[in-house]
């Protein structure tokens, strides 16, 4: 299923439906629920969000604000203040896949010049700063030169010697931890893969999305820039960086996660609150979603 | 005595020139001082620091230790020219802020950026589509401004959740006078009525003469509880916390009292998360059921990044220029603001998006290189959590050292409070309250340990 670097583009576009669910719990009344919501499709060449059927809503219900962050992100803030103690968060849309543009132009990357826009993605950020995995990105990248196989290098050693497994890492898991302990999920490879390229000089950024053939939850990739093509997307998970651009669906961008997640906000309680239960399922052969859909994946669960 | 002072060379110093001769607005008030002498002095500061005492004059930081707001009793003196520009140059802000919440709430807002605005924690998406009684978001407003010598003020930031201070400019001057009456001879100090100026402005809000008002604490226990009870008895309402409030069957706000329970015509708050306080007052407050002062999602412009904005909106909303400067703020989120701000760290300063209370406040040239490297990082790697700020040289005044009987230099700012009612009028209260830094620090808060100084416009 993969696109070979020069190989052939999918011919057309390729429409999916989506419908992402998360239910929190609180041990007492919530009486002030505040989120960010980054579950929408990004707009960019590689997809297009379609109209009709992108919806985000919360059970109970709030006010919503929809704008766009700096990074073209699309946020909708909801906040509710009917009395709760179950949050339901849906999000649904529809996007045609683009698959990705081959890359043929690789270039030496002593002689790549980025401009002060890339500087934020060179430089640390709170979970992938490029000064405390500088040894073992040298181990990675080794003898290359040029920005593909640099790239190339550190996602393959990401996936090489990091094994996946969950449990042992949490949102707060910095590059360095993962680099320590030698293993984590998707979210801590990619900081991992974002840190190495970042001390090479190649700017990288974090992509909150799903895998369209593996959807369940929310995957992490990473973009580094080209100095002629842009955003370019590479998978330490699954170690590769030629990605078919039909297996992944993009909601978001930023330094690394913690300015992208896929739900972010505070509330009022005098109890606690955790994630009870998360699914995300993507539909290759409907005309239409809804909210309904999302919330029918709770059944069972 | 005082002219004697070895601190009088600081080139900006509100009473003294910088060859140590005495301002001319300020020698009826030297000689008084110094005919005074020493003891009498300390004799007099102890009488005003008794009297504070017996009042509760407090800033409670810590429950347990009864402790009063540390004042220097000379007064600050505005000469009446420069407060004329300061009063306007803050009723002109006041308005254009107001106007700006409105489209901000019921319109389409284009002044700020998108990012910017709804980010805030305190933007709060509820009340979209929302007027507040009579089209008033700001009812009390309170600004910080520093004098950078001459006239000019220019403003560090604004006050718009819960702001808080008004009794100490009230009470300091009050005590003070009557503790030192000599220090005003041969001045005619401007008066104002903030009783008057309230009462007005809940009538007008209400659109009754005599609505039934209420001041909602955050606890007895909290750091401006002297204030909370002072104005609750002053403007006459009734002084409650959070459980005494309850929303009846018919959809207004109650309170709870001995003879009865009554129903509330409008909350003057002093806490932010009203709905933990009083649940379901919010709904109550979209349903017009009651008026809150100040007005629900106000807080937004609270916002240290929000405020680099301010002067576009007095453009856009008044269509003139900002009478009073601000200081020079740079917004992070630029590539470039962010490099300047890297390569010019030990001149900023640095300030979180939600602090207050002078928390999230970083002077990185008082700062040591460890603590400023530390702070770079942060500034690194979460650049939108900071605004960084030009450092001003601002005045100085005196204070007089008690024990040793002299006279020291420290910066003073000035927080300036205004009351804008319900038919748009902006009572600015002449004076505001002046603010002292500790020695060796340029942080005026009182939450950071400062002290304060009676402030009076003078003819």
């Amino acid at each position: 299923m993969q696109t070979q670097l020069g190989g052939p583009l999918a011919p057309e576009p390729v429409p999916v439906h989506f419908a992402y669910v998360a239910r929190y719990e609180y041990s007492d009344v919530v009486v002030q629920n505040d989120n960010f919501l980054r579950l929408s499709p990004y707009d960019d060449r590689y997809q297009t969000p379609a109209g009709g059927g992108s919806e985000v809503a919360t059970v109970p219900a709030g006010r919503r604000i929809t704008y766009p962050d700096r990074l073209g992100n699309v946020v909708n803030r909801i906040r509710i203040t009917a009395p709760h103690r179950e949050l339901i968060i849906a999000a649904t849309g529809r996007v045609c896949l683009n698959d990705h543009a081959p890359v043929l132009d690789d270039a030496p990357l002593a002689s790549i010049a980025y401009g002060l826009d890339a500087q934020e993605f060179l430089t640390a950020s709170l979970l992938a700063d490029p000064e405390t995995v500088r040894a073992a990105a040298r181990e990675a990248v080794g003898s290359a030169t040029t920005l593909l196989e640099t790239v190339s290098g550190v996602v393959r050693w990401v996936h090489d010697n990091i094994r996946y497994e969950r449990g042992n890492t949490s949102v707060n898991t910095t590059a360095a931890d993962v680099l320590q302990s030698r293993s984590g999920v998707c979210q801590d490879m990619t900081h991992l893969g974002l840190a190495m390229l970042r001390a090479y000089g190649v700017p990288a950024r974090y992509v909150s999305g799903l895998l369209t053939r593996q959807p369940g939850e929310t995957h992490a990739w990473l973009e580094f820039l080209h100095p002629e093509r842009g955003w370019l997307p590479a998978d330490p998970t699954r170690g590769i960086m030629e990605l078919n651009g039909t297996d992944y669906l993009k909601f978001a961008v930023g330094r690394d996660y913690s300015e992208v997640p896929p739900v972010s906000g505070s509330f009022v309680s005098k109890g606690e609150g955790w994630l009870n239960f998360t699914t995300a399922e993507v539909f290759f052969d409907r005309e239409t979603v809804s909210v309904d859909d999302a919330l029918a994946l709770l059944e069972g669960n | 005595m005082l002219t004697d002072t070895s601190t009088a060379g600081h080139p900006l110093n509100e009473c003294l020139n910088p060859d140590g001769s005495v301002k001319p607005v300020y020698r009826n008030l030297v000689n008084a001082i110094d005919s005074l002498g020493v003891p009498e002095l300390q004799r007099r500061w102890g009488d005003a620091n008794h009297r504070a005492a017996l009042d509760a004059f407090t800033f409670m930081l810590d429950p347990r230790e009864f402790r009063t707001v540390p004042t220097d009793w000379m007064p600050r003196l505005i000469p009446e020219g420069e407060w004329d520009v300061i009063s306007r140059g803050v009723a002109q802000r006041l308005k254009a802020i107001n106007r700006f919440l409105l489209d901000l709430y019921c319109g389409e807002q284009e002044v700020v950026p998108p990012d910017v605005m709804y980010s805030c924690q305190y933007f709060n998406p509820e009340l979209l589509d929302y007027r507040p009684a009579r089209d008033v978001f700001v009812h009390i407003y309170g600004i910080d401004l520093v004098h950078m010598g001459d006239g000019r003020y220019v403003i560090l930031e604004d006050n718009l959740r819960i702001p808080s201070g008004i009794t100490y400019q009230m009470k300091s001057a009050e005590i003070g006078l009557g503790a030192i009456p000599e220090l005003a001879a041969g001045y005619d100090i401007i008066p104002y009525d903030i009783r008057a100026a309230y009462q007005e402005m809940f009538a007008s809000l209400c659109e009754k003469d005599s609505p039934v008002c209420v001041l909602l604490t955050d606890s007895k226990y909290g750091s401006a509880f002297f204030e909370h009870r002072y104005l609750s008895e002053l403007f006459g309402i009734t002084l409650v916390e959070g459980s005494d409030l309850y929303i009846g069957a018919n959809g207004r706000v109650w309170a709870r009292a001995m003879g009865g329970d009554f129903e509330v015509d409008l909350i003057y708050r002093r806490v932010e998360d009203l709905e933990l306080f009083v649940p379901g007052l919010t709904e109550a407050y979209l349903d017009h059921k009651v008026v809150l002062v100040n007005a629900m999602g106000t807080g937004a412009c609270d916002d240290k990044l929000v405020f680099l904005w301010v002067p576009d909106m007095i453009e856009h909303y008044l269509g003139e220029p900002a009478i009073l400067d601000q200081a020079v703020s740079y917004d992070l989120r630029s590539p470039a603001n962010r490099e300047y701000v890297l390569q010019n760290l030990d001149s900023l300063v640095l300030k979180t998006r939600q602090g207050y209370g002078g928390l999230g406040v970083f002077i990185l040239p008082d700062l040591d290189k460890g603590y400023r490297s530390r702070l770079a990082q942060q500034l690194i790697e979460q650049p939108q959590v900071f605004i960084a700020q030009e450092t001003l040289d601002f005045s100085q005044h005196l204070v007089f050292d008690e024990s040793s009987g002299e006279f020291e230099g420290r910066y003073v700012d000035l927080r300036v409070f205004a009351v804008q009612n319900g038919h748009g009028e902006v009572t600015v209260f002449p004076g505001g309250l002046t603010r002292v830094s500790e020695a060796n620090s340029r942080v005026t808060n009182n939450s950071s340990g400062g002290s304060c100084k009676p402030s009076w416009v003078v003819r």
